[in-house]
């Protein structure tokens, strides 16, 4: 065995570890593994997705899946193969989502929705007025996250549900009470 | 683009991140249906005074007999371990050896069944849909016990795709009840066999898939949030 493989194997042997330690709760542990994974994440996305501009999404939804799969990895299996199984999904996952988008949804586009009123103008706002800032934090949690994800970050419906962790109607409904909130807000605000 | 870098989703992840209980080795998940599903006769005779084990018929030493069993339990093990191993990242070989031996099971059940016929080892009676319906519906109930332990396991595991996860283990679930159902039917009707057992778990993913995974997907969008 080379200086390559072994250093690969205690790479692998200390990833199984901390991954334990963060199925246990340890926090810094998982932060510490993340952040060792992240440029190995970074160069299988790139590996896949030919886009610089839309890598460093996916590599956040890989992130995100490897944070929801973390219980379905056992110790006595090695690390790698699930670690990849892991980004590969997450790939494919946004390729779908991606490709019916293009296909079915506008750009940015959130089907159905309202528009939010001339006092919420959140769509294509690079800053925030400091006056929709403090709407948007006085927001519940879950509506704030999906305003945020769908106008801030300028996901489609279906990223930011896999996002989220809820169905594509429910991050809908989400937003749309968000909406009527931060209208709320600002016409009392505003009167 | 995202306005979070990959960073902050990082710290953000380490911040929320609460104590998970990992996943059952996929065996132990595997043995516990087929022991459901082979418990599931015995406590039927017992308790409901549903048919025991039939004996004393040449037919049951017949091949055709004997291939429709070997056959219902492939697919019934094959399309279990693909449920279980499709809904954990990195063992996606071992669901595409399930699919692989489960419609190796599929094919030997059929053939075992369509050997019978053709060969005309036994009475072509049985095949009536009033004689069937008794023997897929007694096979969907003594399924249920292992397609629920399967489908629990797809709900806490992290699957893609309920669909296909929930179809494989009703097909696997069903066909262990099917088996039941083979070893305490009276028929000596190879016609039987095939039509109201072999088919069993083809009506039950027919019917049952799409409701099913419905809940499935529900609850696994309840368990993420």
């Amino acid at each position: 065995m080379d200086d390559r493989e072994r250093n690969q194997d205690e790479r692998e042997r200390r990833w199984q570890l901390w991954m334990v330690a963060a199925q246990a709760g340890d926090s810094a542990t998982y932060e510490k593994l993340l952040l060792e994974l992240l440029p190995y994440v970074r160069r299988r996305v790139a590996g896949k997705i030919f886009e610089p501009s839309e890598r460093e999404d996916i590599v956040q939804n890989v992130l995100i899946g490897l944070h929801r799969a973390r219980h379905t990895y056992r110790s006595e299996r090695p690390f790698g193969p699930w670690l990849r199984a892991v980004v590969r999904n997450a790939v494919v996952d946004w390729l779908r989502a991606h490709g019916r988008r293009s296909h079915y949804e506008r750009p940015g586009g959130i089907g159905d929705l309202p528009e939010p009123s001339s006092e919420a103008p959140l769509p294509g706002e690079e800053t925030l007025s400091p006056e929709l800032e403090g709407a948007l934090a006085s927001l519940p949690a879950s509506q704030r996250e999906a305003v945020e994800l769908l106008h801030l970050d300028g996901l489609s419906v279906a990223e930011a549900s896999t996002r989220a962790g809820v169905s594509p109607g429910a991050l809908k409904v989400r937003a749309h009470r968000g909406y009527r909130a931060l209208r709320a807000i600002l016409s009392r605000r505003g009167s | 683009m995202s306005a979070r870098t990959a960073e902050d989703r990082i710290r953000e992840l380490a911040r929320d991140l609460a104590p998970v209980r990992p996943i059952p080795p996929l065996r132990w998940v595997l043995g516990a249906a087929v022991v459901l599903g082979s418990a599931a006769p015995f406590a039927a005779h017992w308790l409901l005074g549903s048919p025991g084990f039939r004996s004393g018929s040449s037919a049951v030493s017949s091949l055709p007999y004997l291939a429709t069993f070997a056959g219902l339990w492939l697919l019934a093990l094959g399309a279990l371990v693909a449920a279980l191993a499709s809904c954990v990242p990195g063992r996606e070989s071992a669901a595409r050896r399930g699919v692989g031996v489960a419609a190796s099971g599929a094919a030997v059940a059929v053939v075992g069944g369509l050997w019978g016929i053709v060969a005309g080892d036994g009475p072509v009676a049985g095949a009536s849909l009033a004689d069937c319906l008794p023997c897929i519906g007694r096979a969907l109930a003594l399924g249920t016990a292992p397609v629920l332990l399967a489908c629990a396991f797809i709900v806490y595991a992290a699957v893609r795709r309920p669909g296909s996860g929930t179809a494989l283990a009703l097909a696997g679930g069903v066909a262990l009840g099917a088996v039941a159902v083979h070893v305490t039917c009276p028929s000596d009707s190879p016609m039987h066999w095939l039509l109201a057992h072999t088919l069993a778990p083809v009506v039950a993913v027919l019917l049952l898939t799409g409701p099913l995974a419905a809940f499935v997907a529900s609850r696994t969008h309840r368990a993420q949030r």
